[in-house]
């Protein structure tokens, strides 16, 4: 595969309460970031199961964000912090899939953080788009 | 938002005293299980939508509590939060939120997982007799769920999803969003 064609696809899980709104904000804000990214809307970023993030890796995305509201902000007290918790298992999950951990990443990003949400977008497909496709892409 | 440093010439600079939220306000949330954003100060349901709600349902907040505000400001938030709390005083009956996480008796094990990660202790584990034998389970508090979904994030049998993002719902999105490249 020629790597000036090559286009990462990310998964990006977003909690509705902070990171989904702050991608929103992003969007009217009309602030530029890769178009790389396809957001899917949870209610919690501890909602999302490690399940999810290795199938979506095994299935052919490049690299899976999760976002989440900033330690202390979840709109459900503690879910970010659940989050937080299962990132080492994912990390561990992905070793023996034989990812590399740099593909799953867990960002905070507030609903007033439309500037951030496009940076960390912005950051992070570069990050993938050096990392090459993913060894499970047909 | 001119991402530059902009000159005003005035005659007269005034500035307002700094307010700083209460030091024991990390007790008073934890208290009522209410969320503060990073400045220490009470963090609404919703900024727009629900400006007085905090996501915990019956508690409702006004004032300097929020964020710094003058008075004629704080009294029309107040009339707002006893208007809400009205609604919900003038009430026999309330309906909940269809959102809360529901359990699949059949794969779960009673194995307890979910019980301990659950913010709002909405779940407990129960026995019952089935077919001659003890069968655990978990049971859900209906009004205490706020569908979070960290149980079924944590659920290892897929005994227990949230209503409209079941696992399987949001794999579909997964893969309909890898399918279309």
């Amino acid at each position: 595969m020629a790597n000036e064609e090559y286009e990462p696809l990310i998964i990006g899980f977003c909690c509705n309460w902070c990171s989904y709104a702050g991608a929103d904000l992003a969007g009217v804000s009309r602030l530029q970031y890769p178009p790389n990214m396809r957001i899917i809307r949870v209610m919690c970023s501890g909602m999302v199961h490690p399940n999810l993030v290795i199938d979506a890796l095994t299935k052919g995305a490049d690299a899976v964000i999760i976002c989440g509201c900033h330690i202390g902000d979840c709109h459900y007290l503690e879910g970010n912090l659940k989050a937080e918790n299962r990132k080492e298992a994912i990390e561990l999950m992905l070793e023996d899939f034989g990812l590399e951990p740099e593909r799953f990443r867990l960002e905070w990003v507030s609903a007033s953080e439309g500037p951030r949400f496009a940076e960390v977008m912005r950051e992070f497909t570069e990050t993938v788009r050096a990392l090459g496709p993913s060894p499970y892409k047909v | 938002m001119l991402n530059m440093p902009i000159c005003i010439e005035a005659d007269l600079l005034v500035l307002s005293a700094a307010i700083i939220p209460n030091e024991d306000v990390d007790e008073l949330g934890r208290l009522f299980k209410v969320p503060l954003n990073q400045d220490k100060f009470f963090l609404e349901a919703h900024m727009k939508l629900r400006p007085v709600d905090f996501a915990t349902d019956g508690v409702f907040m006004c004032g300097l509590a929020h964020s710094p505000k003058s008075v004629s400001e704080s009294i029309a938030q107040a009339d707002a939060a006893a208007a809400r709390a009205a609604t919900i005083l003038s009430k026999d009956e309330i309906e909940l939120d269809a959102k809360i996480s529901e359990i699949i008796d059949a794969n779960c094990d009673g194995c307890a997982y979910c019980i301990d990660p659950c913010p709002y202790k909405a779940l407990t584990l129960i026995e019952y007799m089935y077919k001659g034998s003890i069968k655990k389970t978990v049971e859900r508090d209906a009004a205490l769920c706020k569908g979070c979904g960290v149980c079924m994030a944590t659920c290892p049998k897929k005994g227990i999803f949230v209503r409209g993002f079941k696992l399987e719902q949001i794999s579909a999105m997964v893969e309909a969003a890898l399918i279309g490249e």
